[in-house]
């Protein structure tokens, strides 16, 4: 059987992270840390890989009725090996993240990524799988490097025996972190603003002719 | 004293339900769901007739009882967050089917209710399969309400406040009633954007993004407040 193409552009198309949103509640809690940000990307790619793969290799296997409530169990199952391996490798981390990752699921099933690679290739399933966390991933990253430095004055790493490495940026001269921006209130204010930047400029490259 | 000392912790509790409203803006979970598109034709107050809010109530808290009483907690041990999301799905699909049952027009009005009193309408058996084709769907192909984040994160937040099963209910109750007015707010915050004069690519979800963002952090004063006037935590 011959996949379908993949139509939809991972970042401008109908079904990107910015575009569909199914993921501001995680893009919001997640990104006040670096060190979060980059765990959670790795988190998202492994859910979203491992999910894919299981339904696009059990595909003679899975009933097609009941398929998306047994992709809940699979992306939630693929988010608990996650939180395993974290846990045994930092412990702290994993307490820390815990809910977190919780909301990774939530995000890969919400998006309807199961759904949408089922007339595709294996290889195709997966990678479309892949490209799209990474993508999100990206996003979550490139809001944490804003949005820690400006909100609390430094950057955050995983690792380390408390879990996370902290790294001062504003040193120690007269840099006043400006708060609001490390809470959920400034995720907030900070994505609509990405947001409309996003749709403006979705617009004037054409994007949206290709919905 | 102690009763004193019990309606202390239920107001705290009270208040903390008020909070939930901030939490549920602050995580922003499933609230796009929830949110239905405007119609002129219904009024904003329409969605207190939405059977959404007692699914929401009644799945929190019938998960709270099952986890707190049922499972066993060293079971799946830190793990077990991870079965909130599956089993709120479950719960509130099963919840949502019995209501597509009992109320076929969807919402649960006063009529809606004499209809079922009165047995004016002829529902024959309950058949999940067909019962299914009259809920709608989101992008992943599960019920449009019991597909988000709401219940687990109900259940989530219930799980490590409550300690008995009056306080799950007093925060189950204010979870769903905070949810309730967030959607009354973000459909009123929706509507105005139609209607003034706003930048073409601020309009609906960026403008509602940053309405969240400012009341997120006026409840968060005002319950910072109400905290230190009750002089907990």
């Amino acid at each position: 059987m011959k996949g379908t193409p993949i139509q939809s552009h991972i970042f401008w198309g109908a079904h990107a992270p910015l575009s569909t949103l199914t993921g501001a509640g995680l893009m919001v809690v997640a990104t006040s840390h670096l060190a979060f940000a980059l765990t959670l990307t790795g988190a998202l790619i492994w859910v979203n890989v491992l999910t894919v793969v299981i339904v696009s290799f059990g595909k003679t296997l899975l009933p097609k009725k009941g398929r998306e409530l047994l992709c809940v169990f699979l992306a939630c199952f693929s988010g608990s090996l996650y939180l395993l391996l974290i846990f045994f490798a930092s412990p702290f981390l994993a307490m820390e993240i815990t809910f977190l990752i919780t909301l990774i699921p939530l995000y890969s099933t919400g998006s309807g990524i199961c759904r949408r690679v089922e007339g595709l290739e294996n290889e195709d399933a997966i990678l479309k799988a892949f490209l799209e966390a990474l993508v999100f991933g990206g996003i979550l990253i490139a809001l944490a490097l804003i949005r820690e430095p400006l909100g609390s004055g430094s950057l955050s790493l995983p690792g380390g025996s408390q879990g996370m490495v902290v790294l001062g940026v504003g040193g120690t001269g007269a840099y006043f972190p400006v708060h609001i921006i490390a809470n959920a209130s400034g995720g907030l204010l900070l994505l609509g603003y990405g947001l409309a930047l996003f749709r403006r400029r979705k617009a004037r490259s054409g994007g949206e002719d290709e919905q | 004293m102690s009763i004193l000392g019990e309606l202390g912790s239920l107001g705290a509790l009270a208040v903390f339900s008020g909070l939930a409203l901030n939490l549920l803006l602050q995580f922003g979970i499933g609230i796009s769901e929830i949110v239905e598109p405007s119609d002129s034709r219904e009024t904003q107050w329409a969605s207190l007739f939405s059977p959404h809010w007692i699914i929401l109530f009644v799945s929190s808290f019938a998960l709270w009882l099952f986890f707190t009483y049922v499972l066993i907690p060293p079971a799946f041990g830190f793990l077990e967050s991870f079965l909130y999301f599956p089993a709120a799905l479950l719960v509130s699909m099963v919840l949502e089917l019995v209501f597509a049952y009992f109320f076929p027009g969807g919402r649960v009005t006063p009529a809606a209710f004499e209809s079922l009193v009165h047995r004016k309408t002829n529902r024959g058996s309950f058949k999940p399969g067909k019962l299914a084709g009259h809920i709608s769907l989101n992008a992943a192909g599960l019920p449009r309400y019991s597909g988000n984040g709401l219940a687990p994160a109900a259940l989530f937040l219930t799980l490590r406040l409550a300690i008995s099963p009056v306080d799950a209910l007093v925060l189950c109750l204010g979870f769903s009633l905070g949810c309730l007015v967030a959607a009354l707010i973000l459909r009123e915050i929706d509507k105005r954007s139609s209607l003034e004069t706003a930048p073409g690519v601020l309009r609906g979800a960026p403008l509602t993004i940053i309405s969240m963002g400012l009341l997120s952090l006026i409840f968060s004063a005002v319950s910072a407040i109400f905290f230190r006037v009750l002089g907990v935590f």
